[in-house]
């Protein structure tokens, strides 16, 4: 009975000291996060957010499954994922606005810390009593990193034709290539009209190749200025220059013909890119826009059953200038 | 014992010792500023592109075998094409919702991109890269020019026509570089363009793994950067200061916000993706080096390349055979290679200009800087007009501007409108802060003309001899006061009351000028009664005891012909009409130097007389040699000016009087020598007599004439 007892005060003991315990800590432990009152019409409106956003991701879903590829509207997938999106953070923007403790809190902006640099700079002062030629040994580290670079960065030389810059020279014309076109059908002098441009390649040459393609256009003989050496390059006024632009290397795609010759600008070739403007009655050179250069010129001939043919290889080298575009181009390689 | 917080927080604890940095970090601090969030948005983006460009890649082939289309777009049934171009379109057509990530993580570049602009040009205008932040600064260039190149990439992988065509320019320009150019390009190329097939994988490999990797590792070092030195803040209250950073929490405040900018920003991402069709490859159609088509535009971010590259005359820079400079380097690669030198060096530029080297938490306010907002208003303005130009060719389809006359405006506008944006700005700026100030010092003399009234109310004084006459400062007033009371006594006995009349004017003119000086306008008052405050010009211009509003007005008015360099107060109603003279004649002030002559008139009958020409001598010798400053921050001039002053502390140069009271703070110092020769005026007849000699009115006839007689 007495044991009891003991038992009964021990147990009263212990849980009362356990209940005030926890009453103390309540009462004593200060708060980190200030305290606020809580929202439950916010907490209803982030539920009903939530929901609405579940309801467009699942909506993303049927919309996948039901439709076939073609007929998918994609619009439809793109309201359901955003608007789906955009609910979630509007249910965040509600936590944040109402749900959330609101603090405004000051903090020192961190120091700089001298001493620290002071201790850095002579740990590593003093690390170094034992080397006497620090200058001769940083130099070797230093030659020896450079050269294990080197040789790290190597195998990129064969990425391309580093040393070689012979493939910017190459060109597939040569003389008495015949101009084919898309379809490799073979252009004869008769079939070129003035007033349009035609693209032409040399025949069995690879088209995507930047020297292949050449415009061809056809003016009056009489309103050429070509340069003395050129002369015979035009066979009845038809002259074919290359089709890259000498500035950035688009094709020459607009042809700018006068409606009104006499109150309009001349014929000329452009560039859509940025507006390079070649004149082709005068060797193609630049009347107007960045070009540096005029188009390279391709002299043509007509062989006996009217096809046109290149009467040798371009004037200049084409495409994009570089360092060593307006040296004399090797004759027709590759 | 469970409990779901503690239990996670004490395995992570005992396994890596982090608590108390996982605790630093959930309480950083971010300051409360919507500009802040678009770094955010920036690296939001990222996040959608890096998950929508996995997808990408589940189904893009990054190969220019040649393959014939087949599939559900018809007007491309059975042409010839690269096998890059068709699963393009297959992601398009044949995937389901392929279409809405390509075009979201297409809209995703373009924001990305804008976001990071925008960001900047909020760094650049706040002064936020400022020292410590320099190398945060740096790294966000760095990633704005790796990402742009990035964006450069992703397109031309599409392999249509447009991004051949673009891809055709940046050979161009690589082959323009001087010297490495043309090896360099044919290196990455692999042969002439369009190049070996092997470098589209080369382009596909920068594009999904190097490039994001190391935006990647980028964005985390300016996110750790920004964190190790805290956000910069904007001096919101006097509570934010240099030191003391006020903000929000990272957890619970900022946490919801930012995830909310979050899932907003997808949200709009893939709201764009769905709805609003952007770059069409279909209808470009394949690329072949021999296609172009008119109307071309890169995206947005390009645009100024394209611009620069149009804009640029038509020259290759040569020698004889050798061409050193093709014209594409000039626009392609030199241009954003100075756009970006300038702004990377802008740090190291603006310490070296202003010899500010100090550390700055706290965010300027555009107009606190106005010779750096008027420069990055300018350096926009200029970048902004080459990238409008680029888009040349749509505005004459739109207006039908000749292309020629645009260049030819352009060419001449891109340097004459930066330039004058730059002063138009540096004087908007200017007016800006000279109202703030005005507006500050009014607020400042009010609250201190209530604590002076309560003051002597208290103390019961006199009236006469505690008259608040300089110093808009309580400290300084009553400074002014022990310095001068007892020897008022002293002056008007030496030099009768006129004359001290005349001096006080003549103090209270070179006072108003040296504040003038800074920017400052004074609202000195000199309380005749007890209810009217007169303004100090008033005083100096001999119009304090006008009692008719017209005559002030007239007299003012007339000033403003003559561009006296002079400030009103807002809060005298007489002046009001003469308020927002603004900023401008600030710059004018060196036209105080004629007011000299005009004092020179004045009889040098007595010794003082000369003591007050040899004061003005010298404060407006000093406000010249700040003029020599006056590029820098406010700060620096009245350091430099007070330090001036301060030199001349040697007794015995000037001074009849004791300089006892002059050794305390320079402030005090530049009050004190004013207020000597200040005595206060203490009847009203001088006043009205000296009027017709005040200085002002030697310098106008017109203002004479205007005089209202005395």
């Amino acid at each position: 009975m007495r044991k009891a007892w003991r038992w009964l005060v021990a147990l009263f003991t212990l849980s009362a000291g356990g209940i005030l315990r926890r009453r103390s800590e309540g009462q004593v432990g200060e708060r980190i996060v200030p305290e606020g009152t809580p929202e439950r019409s916010a907490e209803n409106l982030v539920l009903i957010l939530l929901a609405i956003a579940s309801l467009f991701a699942i909506g993303f879903i049927v919309v996948y499954a039901e439709f076939g590829p073609q007929r998918l509207p994609n619009e439809l997938l793109g309201i359901c994922l955003g608007l789906s999106l955009a609910f979630v953070g509007a249910a965040l923007t509600v936590i944040s606005k109402r749900l959330v403790v609101e603090e405004e809190l000051e903090e020192e902006y961190p120091e700089d810390h001298p001493e620290e640099q002071e201790k850095i700079a002579e740990i590593v002062h003093e690390s170094g009593s034992r080397i006497t030629r620090k200058r001769l040994l940083l130099g070797a580290g230093a030659a020896t990193a450079g050269a294990l670079g080197l040789a790290a960065v190597t195998p990129a030389v064969s990425l391309g034709p580093i040393w070689d810059t012979g493939p910017l020279d190459r060109s597939p014309w040569s003389r008495g290539r015949r101009l084919v076109d898309e379809e490799d059908q073979p252009y004869t002098a008769a079939e070129i009209e003035q007033e349009t441009f035609y693209t032409a390649f040399p025949e069995g040459a690879n088209k995507e190749d930047i020297g292949s393609p050449v415009v061809v256009v056809r003016l009056d003989p009489s309103s050429l200025h070509l340069p003395p050496d050129r002369q015979s390059w035009a066979p009845y006024g038809i002259l074919a220059y290359s089709k890259i632009c000498t500035h950035a290397g688009c094709a020459i795609a607009l042809y700018r013909k006068p409606t009104f010759p006499t109150v309009e600008p001349k014929p000329a070739l452009m560039c859509p890119c940025h507006y390079s403007t070649f004149d082709p009655a005068r060797a193609a050179a630049v009347i107007y826009g960045p070009a540096g250069r005029p188009l390279p010129q391709l002299p043509l001939m007509v062989d006996a059953a009217g096809y046109l043919r290149a009467a040798g290889n371009f004037s200049a080298r084409v495409g994009p200038s570089w360092w060593n575009v307006r040296s004399q181009p090797t004759e027709g390689s590759a | 014992m469970s409990d779901p917080v503690r239990e996670p927080i004490r395995f992570i604890d005992e396994r890596t010792a982090a608590a108390p940095m996982l605790r630093k970090t959930l309480r950083y601090l971010f300051p409360d500023n919507w500009s802040f969030l678009l770094g955010e948005v920036a690296l939001y983006c990222f996040i959608v592109l890096i998950a929508t460009g996995v997808y990408l890649a589940l189904f893009f082939d990054p190969s220019t075998a040649k393959t014939v289309y087949h599939g559900p777009y018809n007007e491309l049934q059975g042409r010839e094409m690269s096998a890059a171009y068709k699963s393009v379109l297959d992601i398009s057509f044949s995937y389901k919702a392929g279409l809405l990530l390509r075009q979201t993580h297409h809209w995703a570049a373009d924001v990305f991109i804008a976001a990071m602009s925008i960001h900047l040009m909020r760094v650049f205008f706040t002064g936020a890269f400022r020292k410590p932040r320099e190398l945060t600064w740096m790294i966000g260039l760095l990633m704005l020019f790796i990402s742009l190149l990035e964006g450069y990439l992703g397109y031309s992988l599409a392999d249509d026509l447009l991004s051949g065509m673009g891809l055709a320019i940046g050979y161009g320009v690589g082959l323009s570089l001087p010297i490495i150019g043309g090896p360099m390009t044919l290196a990455i190329f692999g042969a002439p363009f369009p190049g070996k097939p092997i470098f589209w994988s080369r382009m596909y490999i920068a594009h999904v793994f190097l490039i994001p990797i190391v935006l990647a590792i980028l964005i985390s070092v300016h996110l750790a950067l920004v964190a190790l030195r805290h956000h910069t803040q904007f001096r919101r209250s006097p509570r934010h200061t240099n030191r003391r950073l006020i903000g929000v929490p990272l957890f619970p405040g900022q946490t919801p916000r930012s995830l909310a900018l979050m899932l907003f920003t997808a949200a709009l991402l893939f709201l764009l993706g769905g709805l609003i069709q952007i770059n069409p490859i279909w209808q470009w159609g394949p690329f072949e080096p021999y296609w172009g088509t008119n109307g071309a535009q890169p995206d947005w971010y390009l645009g100024w390349l394209i611009g620069a590259l149009r804009l640029m005359p038509s020259f290759d820079l040569t020698i004889s055979h050798f061409t050193l400079v093709p014209n594409p380097f000039w626009g392609g690669a030199l241009f954003p290679l100075i756009v970006l030198a300038v702004l990377a060096a802008f740090p190291w530029i603006e310490r070296r200009l202003t010899g500010d080297r100090a550390v700055h938490n706290l965010a300027d306010r555009p107009r606190d800087a106005p010779n750096r907002t008027a420069f990055g208003v300018a350096f926009l303005a200029w970048v902004f007009l080459i990238f409008v130009f680029g888009s040349a060719d749509r505005i004459l389809v739109l207006w039908g501007i000749s292309y020629n006359v645009q260049l030819y405006i352009f060419r001449i506008g891109i340097w004459v409108i930066p330039a004058v944006l730059f002063f138009v700005t540096r004087r908007w700026c200017r007016a800006l802060q000279t109202s703030d100030r005005i507006e500050e010092i009014h607020e400042q003399a009010e609250h201190e003309a209530e604590e002076e009234a309560a003051r002597r109310r208290a103390a019961q004084q006199p009236a006469g001899l505690a008259r608040p006459i300089l110093g808009c400062r309580g400290v300084l007033r009553r400074d002014f006061r022990e310095l001068l009371a007892p020897r008022v006594g002293f002056l008007h006995s030496e030099v009768g009351e006129e004359r001290a009349h005349h001096l006080q004017k003549a103090a209270l003119l070179v006072k108003i000028r040296v504040k003038e000086r800074h920017g400052v306008a004074t609202s000195e008052r000199l309380p005749h009664s007890d209810q009217v405050l007169v303004h100090a010009d008033l005083v100096v211009l001999g119009l304090d005891r006008s009692l008719e509003d017209r005559q002030v007005d007239e007299r003012i008015l007339a000033l403003l012909d003559v561009r006296l360099a002079f400030r009103l107060d807002s809060s005298d109603r007489r002046a009001g009409r003469g308020v927002g003279l603004g900023a401008e004649q600030r710059e004018q002030v060196l036209q105080v130097l004629h007011v000299h002559p005009g004092l020179g008139q004045m009889p040098l009958e007595q010794p003082l007389d000369r003591v007050v020409l040899g004061v003005l001598d010298v404060v407006l010798e000093d406000l010249d040699h700040g003029l020599l400053h006056l590029q820098r921050r406010f700060e620096l001039v009245l350091v430099q000016l007070l330090r001036r002053l301060q030199s001349l502390e040697h007794p015995g140069v000037l001074l009849p009087v004791g300089t006892g009271a002059l050794t305390s703070r320079p402030v005090r110092a530049k009050t004190g020598r004013s207020a000597r020769l200040a005595p206060p005026a203490p009847r009203p007849d001088p006043v009205r007599s000296g009027a017709g000699e005040s200085p002002p009115r030697e310098r106008s006839a017109g203002t004479a004439t205007r005089m209202p007689a005395a």
